[in-house]
């Protein structure tokens, strides 16, 4: 009658792996990190968002995730193409580097392509003293060309002068 | 009719899409889109389209339409009278 030996242990510790290792796969850790930055692309230096979203940074980091994709995991591609849209929506945010926090994005990207009146300036000396105090950015403001019209039809004194001044 | 997992996870993805690309304040709230400007929630959102890529890229592809929707404000539908 011979004993059973003890069990081996199942995708624990084996020889074959060095202690020192992280209890999960290198690549997924990357894939956390690659996610992580483009979770947090609006907190980024101004200069990476830039060169993400420049042509070239777009096109290298998009063969970076096919080549991912090709070698057979697919999910750093996609982890790269999140970071990638992430780089470029944040950088499409005017944000001054030291006047504003990097923490408060304004607004949102527009999809209207409403273009904004008044350019952002990051000069404090140029700015309103209100958005000095607050920093606030005077993006879509428009101080000039104000338009008034008279109230026609809207009531019995309709047509005549006795409402409108 | 027998639905899957991967037929359920395409609808939901798909009316997910739908949803982001409605006006933001009228379909779900402001408060799902103020989260949206959370890292931590883009970290979760960012996880969600990996996992679904890992699952299938399909899947991948749909959830990362969805959450770019979600998160940079893309209003394809809002312009259209529903």
């Amino acid at each position: 009658m011979s004993i059973p030996g003890p069990t081996p242990a199942v995708g624990g510790a084996l020889p074959t792996m060095p202690l020192w290792y992280p209890p999960m796969s290198l690549k997924w850790i990357g894939t956390g990190a690659i996610v992580f930055a483009g979770a947090s692309a609006h907190k980024m230096p101004s200069r990476i968002r830039e060169f993400f979203a420049s042509p070239v940074g777009f096109f290298f980091t998009a063969v970076a995730a096919l080549l991912m994709f090709q070698r057979g995991f697919a999910p750093a591609a996609f982890a790269l193409l999140f970071m990638l849209l992430m780089m470029w929506s944040a950088s499409q945010v005017r944000v001054a580097e030291g006047l504003v926090a990097q923490t408060k994005t304004e607004g949102f990207l527009n999809p209207s392509s409403v273009p904004a009146f008044v350019d952002y300036n990051p000069d404090p000396k140029q700015r309103w003293f209100v958005e000095r105090v607050l920093g606030e950015g005077g993006v879509g403001v428009q101080e000039k060309d104000v338009a008034t019209y008279p109230v026609q039809g809207a009531s019995t004194q309709a047509g005549t002068s006795a409402g409108n001044t | 009719m027998n639905y899957d997992t991967h037929t359920i996870l395409t609808a939901v993805l798909v009316t997910l899409v739908i949803v982001f690309s409605l006006r933001f304040d009228r379909p779900y709230g402001s408060t799902l889109h103020t989260a949206a400007r959370h890292p931590l929630a883009r970290f979760m959102a960012g996880m969600t389209v990996v996992g679904l890529a890992a699952y299938d890229p399909m899947l991948g592809v749909l959830a990362l339409i969805a959450v770019f929707f979600w998160i940079a404000d893309v209003n394809l539908l809002s312009s259209f009278a529903l």
